[in-house]
């Protein structure tokens, strides 16, 4: 018992274990999967879903749950390449116009859930279908093509012949992001309001102000999320990073962040997001179906709710 | 006194090596109060869980329910055998209404028939002599109702036992009384009670039998008529204990800490106004619901008052929100321990660091745990906080501790007003102590503190000068060496205008 209840307070190290494991059963039965050159690919399917779980990390945290991410990301490629492709605006232009109006779109949620208290689900199920609207009016539901030499570069191109630059922009986002989650006052902050929100007003935490910082913050990685997915398609479509909602909410929850909000860390979350990419690439070096992966995933998340259950009982 | 309906004999149960209780004997009879008392972590809610099957005893405990014993009770069989346990925060449905709670155990048939279910619990709330809307939904009627609506579902079910864990902890005097005369009739209707309690007067007037809990033994139990007040504080904490008083003996100031003038909020109170001088505590009773805690929200700031002023050390400061409040050197320790204090889930040395984390940072400007951790040890020692580990999860700490580690928060703000809302409200005799010492402490360096409390001896003991409010109004303030209970509880109820004496 007592070792279980150990084991439960390292859930990262579990975790990543885990993820070692995958790594090297994988190694083993599939000839593909240990090259330099799928190593990389890997790494470079863990930042869609890697930039999405931080937005949705951070949200639950507070108490909150962003479901909005996936229509403002899809938003956001959809001005890009409406911006570059067919204005044909210089790439920091786009991208700064872009910026803008993922800072408004995250100051619509904030003041949604922040100022006027709506529940943050409800809120954002209405943005999300607004955003999502938009994107369809803009781009007339079709794929806008956005072809800029320069622009390629952040979701296709290598450093050093090798390492994909979309992986370095997530490495060098989610320290960025643990240190403020984990380090920073307003990360404190978040934390407590998502554990006990009367008590946070008791001791003077102002609600408005960090939940309003909370969902500018998810705006923004929708923002950098979108950038790569831009660069990668090399254009903007209104429901392209869609399936990423539901899969980062998962990763998050299977990373330890508690769905009630107040607890969990960032780290764990992004360990979920290796998992689950792990599995998928693995599989698919193995020969397996995509709706085989599906049904994988699904057990091992199950799997680690009914285990953490278990010892949550002991 | 009718025969003995539960009792268990050598009943043990340790936690993970750590031994809570230790071969305790006990019984109830049919138609008896049999109170239970003990500190904090004496082992009575303990106790409670196994008798209601939701913790297993060690092996070679014995637990007899009617005489038969019962080796594997389980919860659904505990309450089978009509063991009803209600416990603190009351576990009722608060969308459902007064009579579907009632009657919860007694829809068995898929089809709820309403007019029946009325009937039922009507029938039960006569006689139990209580009149309540049977509509209404639970959630908005009070407390103390809600916990006269868990008795007559008790009642319905046609308990034998039933368990109330300090039932009147969120009661006011009026609805105490009625909880007594409705404890009478439940005992002659042969039910047995246990009661759990920390206030020694309610165990004195309900009980017939008293057990005594410290530690995990059982160390007393006789006919209530066989302790007294002091007796019984002496077998629950094992020492010699006073409440003793602890008024101001710094003599008399006359330099104003704080001051508020003619402060209004509609509809919890109007035109309040006082002061309170160096060295000195000012106590602010009144029944529950006269406005004492919604005048300490509005002084720190949670809420709008239509007027008022509020002065510290002369200077008049304005208050929009609790950061301003805190900025300006108000600090205000909730009512609600639970839903208003703790961060559940969060280690002590985060609990005590939340208002001043600006403190906590290193060079970089980002939260040194080390400080947290100095922060809080400082603070363990200074309370003697226990266990002495900044990073135990707080949920896993003791009801006075977490107390404790809550005016750790405050005092590490270095307040010139500290507002401290029933801050002894469930916590045992030995923590309550020390907490009176530590506020005596605070005023005596120059704190002004208002204490706000049901517990009138403390009050007694505590305060310099008293406020009664009543409805909103203060009716009362006096010096409190002048006042007496009788006085201060016959204003709470009946006074009007503003007497001073």
């Amino acid at each position: 018992m007592i070792k279980l209840n150990k084991m439960a307070n390292n859930n990262e190290m579990i975790l990543a274990l885990f993820a070692l494991f995958l790594f090297i059963g994988f190694s083993f039965s599939s000839p593909y999967f240990f090259r330099l050159g799928n190593l990389m690919q890997l790494t470079a399917q863990l930042v869609e879903l890697g930039l999405m779980t931080l937005a949705m990390s951070a949200s639950i945290i507070s108490g909150g749950m962003d479901l909005s991410i996936g229509a403002m990301a899809s938003l956001f490629t959809v001005l890009l390449a409406t911006f570059m492709g067919t204005m044909g605006l210089p790439m920091w232009i786009a991208i700064f116009i872009t910026f803008v109006a993922s800072l408004l779109c995250g100051m619509l949620n904030g003041f949604l859930c922040g100022h006027l208290k709506v529940n943050a689900m409800l809120a954002t199920l209405g943005t999300q279908a607004l955003f999502s609207g938009l994107g369809l009016v803009i781009s007339k539901g079709v794929t806008i093509q956005c072809i800029n030499e320069k622009f390629f570069f952040f979701g296709q191109g290598r450093i050093a012949g090798h390492l994909p630059f979309q992986t370095v922009i997530l490495v060098i986002t989610a320290v960025f992001s643990v240190i403020l989650i984990s380090k920073t006052r307003w990360g404190r902050r978040i934390y407590l309001i998502g554990s006990n929100n009367e008590a946070a007003k008791f001791a003077g935490i102002n609600y408005k102000s960090n939940i309003m910082l909370v969902y500018i913050f998810s705006a923004i990685m929708s923002f950098i999320c979108a950038i790569v997915i831009t660069s990668r398609i090399s254009g903007g479509r209104a429901d392209v990073a869609d399936p990423l909602v539901l899969q980062s909410v998962s990763a998050s929850v299977f990373g330890g962040i508690a769905i009630t909000g107040g607890s969990g860390n960032i780290l764990g979350a992004m360990i979920g997001v290796i998992v689950f990419t792990l599995v998928s690439n693995g599989m698919n070096m193995m020969g397996a179906s995509q709706f085989l992966q599906q049904v994988i995933i699904g057990s091992i998340l199950l799997l680690v709710l009914m285990f953490r259950q278990l010892i949550k009982r002991q | 006194m009718g025969n003995v309906i539960l009792e268990v004999k050598n009943l043990s149960k340790t936690y993970s090596g750590i031994t809570v209780l230790n071969s305790v004997s006990f019984n109830l009879r049919a138609g008896e109060v049999h109170a239970l008392v003990g500190e904090n972590g004496a082992g009575k809610s303990t106790m409670i869980k196994i008798i209601a099957g939701v913790e297993k005893p060690d092996e070679g405990s014995e637990i007899y329910i009617n005489g038969k014993r019962e080796t594997r009770l389980t919860a659904a069989r505990s309450i089978q055998l009509g063991i009803t346990v209600i416990y603190q925060d009351i576990s009722l449905f608060p969308n459902l209404t007064v009579a579907e709670n009632i009657c919860i155990e007694k829809n068995k048939l898929f089809i709820v028939n309403r007019k029946e279910m009325k009937r039922i619990a009507q029938e039960t709330l006569d006689t139990m002599g209580v009149k309540l809307d049977l509509d209404a939904k639970l959630g908005d009627i009070s407390i103390g109702k809600q916990q006269l609506v868990a008795i007559a579902r008790a009642i319905t079910f046609k308990s034998k036992v039933i368990v109330m864990d300090e039932p009147t902890a969120a009661l006011s005097k009026a609805e105490v009384e009625m909880l007594y005369k409705i404890i009478k009739t439940v005992k002659d209707k042969g039910i047995g009670i246990i009661y759990i309690s920390h206030k020694l007067d309610e165990v004195f007037a309900v009980a017939d039998r008293i057990s005594i809990l410290r530690d995990g033994y059982m160390v007393a139990c006789d006919d209530a008529e066989k302790f007294d007040n002091q007796k019984l504080i002496n077998l629950m904490v094992g020492r010699e204990l006073r409440f003793v008083s602890m008024q101001n003996e710094e003599g008399e100031s006359e330099e104003t800490v704080f001051e508020v003038r003619n402060m209004t909020c509609e509809p919890y109170f109007r035109n309040v106004s006082f002061k309170i001088n160096k060295y000195e505590i000012l106590g602010l009773t009144g029944l529950v619901g006269a406005g004492r805690s919604e005048l300490a929200q509005a002084i720190f700031g949670m809420m709008k008052p239509q007027s008022g002023e509020i002065f510290i050390n002369g200077k008049k400061v304005y208050i929009k929100s609790p950061e301003d409040a805190i900025s300006k050197g108000i600090g205000y320790l909730p009512e609600d321990r639970r839903k208003q204090g703790l961060f559940q889930g969060h280690s002590m040395a985060c609990n005590i660091s939340t208002v001043t984390i600006s403190r906590h940072l290193n060079k970089l400007g980002l939260i040194s745990k080390k400080k947290e951790l100095q922060t809080a040890l400082a603070n363990i020692n200074k309370l003697s906080i226990r266990p002495n580990l900044p990073t135990i999860n707080i949920e896993n700490m003791s009801g006075g501790n977490q107390q404790k580690a809550l005016f750790s928060r405050w005092l590490e703000t270095n307040p010139k007003v500290l507002i401290v809302d029933e801050p002894t409200s469930g916590i045992d005799v030995g923590a309550k102590l020390e907490i009176h010492k530590l506020l005596r402490q605070l005023a005596k360096s120059g704190v002004a503190v208002i204490l706000i409390s049901s517990d009138l001896p403390e009050i007694l003991a505590i305060a310099d000068r008293i406020l009664v409010m009543r409805k909103g109004d203060i009716v009362y303030e006096t010096v409190a060496v002048n006042a007496t209970q009788e006085k201060v509880i016959e204003k709470g109820l009946m006074g009007s205008g503003r007497e001073i004496g």
